[in-house]
């Protein structure tokens, strides 16, 4: 996948700004006051789960090899491209919840109604006019990042050097 | 594939040959009223309600768009007297075959029926017939529970018999693609009850917090489904905690 999103999971203050951006982006006015008279009430597909005093927002790490799209029954889970998100077709989903059942990190939800499953889309509409995901964009600390996936191995090789160097600076 | 000229309302569009109708008309934005039809199940056209009036060459007839391919150069028109008319009728025998099927009333006053004209029927609850729950049952869970029994005015849905359905896996799919609200189910701690069905299946518990989330049956369909994948059985909430615990343990414990 290109791009992906990213949490740097010591900088997460689990204040939830994400829920609820992701929840106004996702819902039909996209406006917050209005929103909350809204049917069906909006619905995140973020979480922020808390261990202890330990943070972070959960949501769909859109795996290679997805095991929610290799079950579900009515093939309405697709990627079109290695590159591009997994996604939900609506009118397909038929709620039965298989994909709920095999998701291994519990990324996944049934709608308000019980109708259909929703979960993180990374955004689609958001990221094919250039810009990035809601939570992304919400996030007051700069924790949950939109990164290219390559980037993150150079961006772990940059810290590791600077550790080298400061450790010899030290000695 | 080759494409095929098709006009529906006066709107020209080119579409791959034996392409539904109805699936070009809602990609143009026309609104057809159905209660039958699921994209993810094949055509079917039990619900009548997708009428429209199909032209081609010096022939006009009525047909229902989510069985109709296109084929050859056909002019489409959803909105005509006669497509009103039509669907009025169709929308009146639903009405009268399920009275209190609250869900249908906004759609019955669109297309104009407050009251049908016909004797109302009370014996079958909310069933319409529609097919769905059937229909998804066999082709897409692949379990065939429930199906139709009897003919005329007496068919119904049912289990094999009208005994207790042993092959049902309570995963609730009916209840959820039911238009009408006629399939009920309900979850009572250890078990859940597909209550139209008959049927009492057992849940499984999760291994952390205890609580009821799944019933036995169907995890180990969708565990034979993902070979090569162990399921943990733990549910979706105590899941996202581990996935934490895990990070923790990783970023936490590891640093200091």
């Amino acid at each position: 996948m290109s791009k992906a999103i990213i949490t740097d999971v010591q900088k997460c203050l689990a204040c939830r700004s994400c829920e609820l951006a992701c929840a106004l982006a996702h819902c039909q006015s996209q406006i917050l006051e209005e929103s909350l008279r809204e049917s069906p009430q909006p619905q995140p597909r973020v979480t922020v789960e808390a261990c202890g005093k330990f943070a972070v927002p959960i949501q769909c790490r859109h795996c290679q090899d997805a095991p929610c799209m290799a079950v579900c029954p009515t093939a309405a889970i697709q990627r079109h491209s290695e590159s591009d998100p997994v996604l939900i077709s609506r009118d397909k989903c038929i709620g039965c919840g298989y994909c709920i059942e095999a998701c291994p990190f519990g990324a996944m939800e049934v709608t308000n109604d019980g109708k259909a499953v929703v979960k993180c889309d990374l955004c689609i509409e958001r990221t094919q006019v250039g810009q990035p995901p809601a939570c992304v964009t919400a996030c007051p600390t700069g924790a949950i990042k939109f990164k290219d996936v390559s980037n993150i191995s150079a961006d772990r090789r940059k810290i590791t050097a600077a550790m080298i160097s400061e450790s010899l600076d030290n000695e | 594939m080759a494409k095929i000229k098709t006009i529906i309302d006066g709107i020209e569009v080119e579409v791959e040959r034996d392409s539904w109708a109805i699936d070009v008309a809602r990609e143009l934005g026309i609104d057809i009223p159905t209660l039958c039809y699921h994209p993810a199940l094949g055509p079917y056209g039990a619900c009548r309600l997708c009428v429209v009036e199909v032209t081609k060459s010096k022939w006009t007839w009525l047909a229902t768009a989510c069985d109709l391919p296109i084929r050859e150069e056909l002019s489409i028109k959803t909105n005509t007297p006669e497509v009103i008319r039509s669907r009025k009728m169709a929308m009146e025998l639903i009405m009268a075959r399920a009275p209190r099927a609250e869900s249908l009333f906004p759609l019955a006053e669109k297309l104009g029926v407050t009251k049908p004209r016909f004797k109302c029927r009370d014996d079958i609850g909310n069933c319409i017939l529609c097919g769905l729950c059937v229909r998804m049952c066999d082709q897409i869970i692949g379990v065939s529970a429930i199906n139709f029994a009897n003919r005329g005015h007496k068919r119904i849905v049912t289990t094999p018999l009208h005994k207790k359905a042993d092959k049902c896996i309570g995963c609730n799919v009916c209840v959820e693609v039911c238009p009408t609200g006629h399939v009920k189910t309900l979850d009572d701690g250890s078990f859940r009850h597909m209550q139209t069905w008959d049927a009492d299946l057992e849940m499984l518990h999760c291994l952390i917090c205890d609580k009821p989330y799944i019933p036995a049956k169907q995890f180990k369909v969708i565990s034979d489904k993902l070979e090569g994948i162990e399921l943990k059985r733990i549910c979706p909430v105590c899941r996202r905690k581990e996935t934490v615990d895990n990070l923790r343990y990783a970023v936490v414990e590891k640093v200091s």
